[in-house]
């Protein structure tokens, strides 16, 4: 009996193993499909980076950034998708990750199941205006807040391009 | 005997239900449990590394002028015989192949390619790269400079994507550090950079890369005593250039001026810059 158990157990974690890996690669693959969709809308921009932001919902807001580093003297244009997203999605865009000095430049609320476009010419002419101490703009923190949700793995594609 | 038989094929399914649907990674590549079992999280603060063609760009639009003898001699790569040396070094040699690339040097722009992908094949990453294919674009663009950059930024979109496919963006960290080393290395080396505001200014710039290299290095699984040293030579980097009064005065926003560094502080920057970049290209000295 007590055999019979262990192999019940044994059966029961590995399909669970199995539907978390299937979904995980279901994930990917969207993601990967989305991260090939913005990089033909930021065209004739060349590419510059992606960032996948995966997370969870829960019975709470949460939230994650993703820092980027704008290298070039150059406009840059970004692509962001929530289309692989499981709760609304807002975004807002700050100019350093300190929060206790941070600007935020840009907010976008409930971002639901679409892929926005933006570039850094407005959001210099939005910064500026916030910021008179700002010259330039370097260094940006998209952050995200995912609303609560049904608690089912999601994503967001970020994808920058430089002109 | 039934029982026996249906334990069998219960024992089987279970094997075969839990093998990784993603392809195995190559016995020289550190196994990274913690990264795969977060994969379906994303860390709070994450960041978007640059690419290296870039890097090399926006030292070029300052005023960096090529020079042929301060890129890693491919002769170094016999020193590069551990998996940690080989991923730095990729990292080293890819900014020497941008850096020749936009320079229009394309015969050493492709000697450096062909030693990325023998450095990558030693280390497990020659799915990256397909031999033939490259080398044969690279051949057809021979003449024309945008193809030879658009080309660059095709390698490195393929490994960016391998990386996040695979689970290994530890791996393009490191890889990453070595490129960036590399980068401000050319960049404080050059006989201009006294005279050139624009260029102190992009070395200035570049360092704010510094924390996320180190980050990536904390995170790095199985670190072993040469990436602890190494790690250690980024912090020296980061805090020899945080300790900098003209850095000081400032708040720390990169989208606010940048600091104005003196002759002196670029002299002390550039001595940490050389020693780490000498740890990586020179492994075993």
């Amino acid at each position: 009996m007590k055999y019979i158990l262990y192999i019940l157990l044994g059966i029961v974690t590995s399909v669970n193993v199995a539907f978390v890996s299937i979904a995980q690669n279901a994930l990917d693959s969207q993601l990967n499909q989305i991260k090939k969709e913005c990089k033909e809308l930021i065209e004739p921009a060349r590419f510059e980076g992606s960032r996948f932001t995966y997370f969870k919902p829960t019975n709470k807001s949460q939230f994650k950034s993703v820092e980027v580093f704008l290298i070039l003297n150059a406009e840059y244009v970004f692509a962001l998708s929530t289309k692989a997203a499981t709760s609304p999605v807002s975004l807002r865009i700050y100019d350093s990750n300190d929060s206790a000095s941070r600007t935020l430049i840009y907010e976008q609320k409930k971002i639901d199941n679409k892929t926005i476009t933006l570039n850094s010419k407005d959001l210099v002419d939005l910064y500026f205006k916030k910021n008179p101490k700002a010259t330039r703009l370097k260094n940006l923190i998209f952050e995200y807040e995912f609303a609560k949700g049904p608690s089912e793995n999601g994503g967001v594609v970020l994808v920058i391009g430089s002109k | 005997m039934p029982l026996k038989k249906i334990t069998s094929f219960f024992l089987a399914s279970i094997l075969l239900v839990a093998c990784n649907t993603k392809q195995n990674e190559k016995e020289t590549i550190p196994q990274t449990a913690i990264e795969k079992t977060n994969s379906l999280e994303s860390e709070d603060l994450d960041f978007v590394l640059p690419k290296f063609i870039s890097l090399a760009r926006s030292f070029q639009a300052a005023g960096l002028t090529y020079q042929a003898d301060h890129t890693n001699p491919i002769a170094n790569i016999k020193n590069y015989q551990l998996h940690n040396h080989q991923v730095l070094n990729m990292g080293v040699y890819s900014t020497d192949l941008a850096y020749c690339g936009i320079n229009d040097k394309i015969q050493e722009a492709r000697n450096y390619l062909i030693e990325i992908q023998r450095l990558a094949k030693e280390s497990g990453l020659d799915a990256i790269y397909s031999e033939n294919e490259i080398i044969k674009k690279l051949e057809k663009g021979l003449n024309n400079q945008e193809s030879i950059e658009d080309y660059i930024y095709e390698i490195e979109d393929k490994a960016e994507t391998y990386f996040e496919n695979n689970d290994l963006r530890y791996v393009a960290i490191v890889q990453f550090a070595g490129a960036w080393i590399e980068g401000m290395y050319l960049g404080v080396k050059n006989p201009e950079i006294r005279n050139n505001k624009d260029l102190a200014i992009t070395v200035a710039d570049q360092m704010i890369l510094v924390e996320t290299i180190l980050k990536g290095l904390d995170s790095y699984p199985k670190k072993d005593a040469y990436l602890e040293k190494v790690h250690a030579s980024f912090e020296k980097i980061a805090t020899t250039y945080s300790n900098f009064p003209s850095v000081k005065k400032l708040n720390g926003n990169a989208n606010e001026a940048p600091p104005a560094l003196t002759s002196d502080e670029l002299n002390q920057l550039e001595k940490t810059i050389v020693a780490t970049r000498m740890l990586i290209i020179n492994p075993i000295n």
